[in-house]
């Protein structure tokens, strides 16, 4: 591996139309430039030319009446101390964002970085798909819609293509109160490891049940998922002991984790019932339905 | 006694902090040469092959390309400094052949105008491996007859020794127990990756090495002796160092000889310097060990009878290896005055990359076995660990039987005393209460490190001392500093017993060309046995002053004295010149004299005196997913004299947190010869917000033949960290963790197993 990664062209753009001009003439030549904290690590041979996004824009938290609409160049530190997501449903973003990494790292990654780069283990995207937020893609054809739980696609492949460009991650507002949590277990005990398992989950509550669960898994699949199986054990009851352990053994079928040098599939089974115990108990309990 | 010094015991800043700090320190990395080329290895794929044919047509067509040495022309170094002793084993020392050994074993070097073009032509080289089978496992390699990784077998030595009678001592015995830890490989993981030197072979037959060595003068005679040079045709220049914990302490495979022979073919001055995955994956780390103990004691609490094997694993080429072996024996003989113990020991070679030097020295695994079988004993007696450690631990004016040796400085009781204090050992210790799914829980565990290596290795230190015409000091010494400080330590003695003022005094370059005969940092040695050196050398110089001063003052001289660099009559402190004007009329003004001061002494310190200490920890483990943190830590040390206090602590901090890594995280993972975690992202050192609270505690028991009563604190700091976190770990959840690292995963399956759901 060479010590550094040394590009033949470097364009920092300064109109979305320009960036995306760039985008369809290098195609898989061209690789963007966020934060750089995974691309300049990973430092990619193929990569001919760096698309700098830092002058276009896209570094917002938007609040409207429908939800929050985010920048694609947002930091991930930007997202953990943003009064706009110190709320329910938006903790479990705000949670994620302050558990990525270290705050040196916080500091430059940014969310359409943690998305883009698809990492089975990312922590931002578990927290988007439970809330179920889409994401605006413009190409040279304009703009399209796609929702997060539709974006991943096996290990590292993702739904856009190389003259594509992610420009911001619409999160609908929450219709009812919400409970969300985000946990992870990272490979070490250390503070700052990648996780071998992470989990979002989500309660929409009315009363004292919970009418809607949403709970995704990463580290333990190709891609993260959702875990549909525990989700549907959660539906129209008020969760209690018996009711979230069942879920989280139900999620714990539903992964299917590998044995590598971070952790046993045994293990990462194990991790993910524990978490998502530890998720829905933390859900319902900022729902305001739990203790029982 | 303490108050008569003026700068010993006193946290004066570092020499080189200014240097490091604005960033003018100037590593190996850093240097440039004129007309240099850059090197970069031709590794092994496989774990075991010999090279069948080699095809360097092409890369030799390369336009950048100046010179290629293979495996057949390059020497491997194997051995140790313990082999300069003898011709015979000189000739040991070297090993040639077109085996590789290893998934990373150097199969050749290129040296060319630039890093990029050296690794190009790395591809354009043809090799034609016949793999041979490998052998991983060090039990298995031990056994098996087909394979053999070096001519002479793959039992590389063996020990047995017997102090008393081992079978009298379980007769003696109420009880009897047995348990096999397992450690790990651990990396030093220096802040400067192992690895860099610049070679520069001059066709007049002086060759020039710019390397971060922990051993300039030893690499001086190995550079001369596998060259066929006279060692004064050598000369080993050491800039600073980004940290070596053993890691350094030699040639380092592929590295120092290959751009030797580089140079001298291209010639042109060479230089190599390893990736972090190159370190990772194909410079020496900690051997692990499998240690298995039986151990009788009586129901009131007293050893009886011990009885260690270990296995160890020495990778593919064995350096440190005897050494590292001795030090187990060491320690798990020479700390609990145990009657009747039987040790045998195997160094064991496989197909893996070597290992060797690393602080501790083969002691913090023998400690993670003994201190975790200390603590079942206490549990077993139902005993306080500490006052088992206090009714078998052995201390001052007792018969060291491995050194045959009087101890004659030991703090450990005091070690013990202080730190359960620091810790509140009486109210945390053995809670009733394990409950909830988060529990807390503290460990403890004792240990004794010799300093230097005066039982084992020639072990020599000098030093000179210059008095300048201005009363200002030049002390000479090639005293390496690695980065822990123990250049400023030697100032400050040098100042303590000049009585000058220790700003006064500038130390020299670690160059071998300019200093004397030194047995290199290593073995916690630098402050005692490069302190009794210069101290010698000091008293000297000081010495000579006093008789031009006496003279001078027309006083005799045993009435003289120099203190804030003022030379004055002890009984009529009015009569006195200073320093300054005394050294510029006898070395300028004094036509007839132009004498320079100098102080020198050479030799091996009397004694290798033991550091004692004592670890506690405090930990909290989630019983749910096997997850600990480690909340506090407490170092107690028996320094002997801390000549700065600063260091000491610096130390103390720094050993650790690097035993916290040895506990819980650090290890490499080889699978098939493989190294599967060579970076930081997977193999795991602790960060800083992984740290704990430390608390350093400073015994001091003066040791007699130390320079102040100073004696060794490096290694110490790290030994027996692992074991007291086990330990408290065990105290949390009631699981006895026998293999490092301690990972989650472990723990869990341990408390599935002890507590079934």
């Amino acid at each position: 591996m060479k010590p550094f990664f040394k590009p033949k062209a470097y364009f920092r753009p300064g109109s979305l139309g320009k960036a995306v001009e760039l985008l369809s003439n290098f195609g898989d030549r061209a690789k963007v430039l966020a934060g750089g904290t995974d691309l300049l690590v990973q430092k990619p041979s193929g990569a001919e030319c760096l698309i700098d996004i830092a002058d276009l824009g896209l570094e917002y938290i938007k609040e409207h009446e429908n939800g929050v609409e985010i920048g694609a160049a947002t930091t991930v530190r930007s997202i953990g101390v943003s009064g706009s997501l110190s709320s329910e449903p938006y903790l479990v973003l705000r949670d994620a964002a302050c558990a990525l990494g270290t705050p040196t790292i916080r500091n430059m990654a940014t969310i359409g970085g943690n998305i883009c780069n698809a990492s089975p283990a990312a922590d931002l995207p578990l927290a988007l798909m439970v809330l179920g937020a889409s994401l605006t893609i413009m190409g040279p054809a304009g703009k399209r819609e796609v929702n997060i739980g539709e974006f991943f696609e096996n290990i590292g492949g993702k739904n856009i293509q190389a003259d594509e460009l992610l420009l911001s991650i619409n999160i609908p507002a929450s219709r009812g109160r919400c409970g969300t949590s985000f946990q992870k277990l990272r490979h070490h005990q250390t503070s700052i490891d990648i996780a071998i398992v992470n989990v979002a989950a989500r309660m929409t509550c009315e009363k004292q049940a919970c009418v809607k669960a949403s709970i995704a898994l990463g580290a333990v699949a190709p891609t993260p998922i959702y875990a549909r199986k525990a989700e549907a054990l959660l539906g129209k009851k008020r969760p209690n002991a018996a009711i979230i352990q069942e879920a989280a053994s139900a999620a714990s079928e539903e992964v299917n984790p590998i044995d590598d040098v971070r952790g046993s599939k045994w293990y990462r089974k194990k991790m993910a019932a524990v978490l998502v115990r530890r998720a829905l108990e933390e859900s319902s309990r900022r729902c305001g339905i739990w203790p029982e | 006694m303490k108050n008569e010094f003026s700068v010993v015991g006193k946290s004066v800043p570092r020499i080189d902090a200014y240097d490091k700090v604005t960033g003018r320190a100037r590593y190996c990395r850093d240097l440039k040469l004129e007309g240099m080329l850059h090197a970069k290895l031709l590794r092994s794929p496989y774990p075991h092959a010999r090279v069948k044919a080699l095809d360097v047509s092409r890369a030799k067509s390369h336009p950048a390309v100046k010179a290629i040495a293979t495996i057949e022309e390059v020497p491997k170094v194997v051995g140790y400094w313990w082999n300069l002793r003898t011709e015979k084993g000189m000739k040991k020392m070297f090993m040639q052949d077109n085996v590789v050994r290893f998934v990373g074993d150097p199969v050749l070097g290129v040296a060319a105008e630039d890093e990029d073009s050296a690794e190009e032509a790395l591809s354009m080289i043809l090799v034609q491996y016949e793999q041979l089978p490998p052998v991983f496992d060090p039990v298995e390699s031990m056994k098996d007859q087909t394979i053999k990784i070096h001519e002479r077998g793959n039992i590389a030595f063996h020990v047995l020794k017997e102090y008393g009678d081992i079978e009298k001592g379980f007769r003696e015995a109420d009880f009897v127990i047995e348990n096999r830890f397992v450690t790990s490989k651990q990396k030093h993981a220096t802040i400067e990756p192992i690895g860099s030197c610049i070679a520069d072979y001059s066709p007049s037959g002086k060759l020039s090495v710019y390397s971060s060595t922990q051993l300039p003068h030893w690499s001086r005679m190995y550079l001369a002796g596998a060259l066929g040079l006279p060692s004064s045709n050598v000369r080993i220049i050491k800039p600073y160092t980004g940290g070596a914990f053993g890691g350094r302490c030699g040639l380092i495979h592929g590295l120092e000889l290959m751009c030797c022979h580089l140079s001298k073919k291209a010639g042109r001055p060479v230089k190599m310097s390893f990736t972090r995955k190159e370190d990772f994956e194909a410079t020496e780390g900690r051997h692990p060990f499998l240690v298995e103990l039986r151990t009788g004691f009586t129901k009131e609490g007293i050893l009886t009878a011990n009885s260690i094997k270990i296995v160890m694993d020495v990778g593919a080429y064995a350096t440190h290896y005897i050494g590292v072996i001795a030090d187990a024996l060491s320690t798990g003989v020479g700390l609990y005055r145990i009657p009747h113990v039987k040790f045998e020991g195997y160094c064991v070679y496989t197909n893996k990359s070597l290992n060797g030097a690393f602080r501790g020295y083969g002691n913090p695994q023998m400690n993670f076995a003994q201190e975790s079988q200390m603590d079942i004993v206490a549990e077993k007696l139902g005993m306080d660990p500490i006052e088992l450690r206090l009714k078998n631990y052995r201390g001052a004016g007792e018969i060291d039987p491995v050194f045959n040796e009087k101890i004659l400085s030991c703090g450990l009781k005091e070690c013990l005393f202080q730190g359960a204090e620091k810790i509140r050992w009486k109210k945390k210790s053995r809670r009733s209460s394990r409950r909830g799914k988060i529990r807390k829980g503290v460990g403890m565990s004792c240990l004794m490190h010799g300093t230097g290596a005066r039982f084992g290795l020639p072990d020599p230190a000098s030093a000179i001392v210059l008095i300048n015409a201005d009363g200002s000091v030049s002390l000479e010494t090639a005293a390496a500093d690695d980065g822990q400080g123990n250049k400023t330590g030697l100032v400050q003695i040098a100042a303590e017993e000049l009585g000058i003022d220790w700003r006064k005094i500038s130390v020299s370059d670690t160059d071998t060309d300019t200093t004397p005969l030194d047995g290199g940092t290593h073995g916690s040695r630098q402050t005692y046995c490069g302190g009794i050196a210069v101290r010698k050398a000091a008293a000297q110089a000081k010495k000579s002053v006093l008789v031009f001063a006496s003279k001078h003052l027309n006083t005799p001289q045993n009435r003289l004295d120099i203190r804030e660099g003022v030379i004055y009559d002890t009984k009529r402190p009015s009569l006195n010149i200073s320093l300054a004007d005394l050294m510029r009329k006898i070395q300028i003004e004094d036509l007839s004299l132009c004498e320079q001061i100098i102080g020198a002494a050479t030799g091996v310190a009397p004694s290798m005196p033991p550091t004692y200490g004592a670890h506690f920890a405090e930990v909290e483990v989630d019983t749910e997913t096997g997850g600990v943190r480690v909340l506090r830590l407490v170092g107690a040390f028996d320094v002997g004299k801390a000549i700065n206090p600063a260091h000491i602590e610096g130390q103390i901090a720094g050993g650790e947190v690097m035993g916290i890594g040895y506990a819980l995280t650090e290890g490499l993972v080889i699978e098939n010869g493989k190294v599967m975690n060579s970076n930081f992202a997977d193999y795991r050192i602790p960060r800083s917000c992984d740290i704990p609270r430390i608390d350093a505690v400073i015994v001091e028991s003066h040791e007699p033949t130390g320079p102040f009563g100073a004696k060794g604190i490096g290694e110490a700091t790290m030994i027996g960290t692992a074991s007291a976190i086990a330990n408290a770990i065990y105290d949390a959840v009631g699981v006895r963790m026998k293999e490092l690292p301690i990972t989650q995963e472990k723990i869990l399956v341990a408390l599935q197993s002890f507590n079934p759901p």
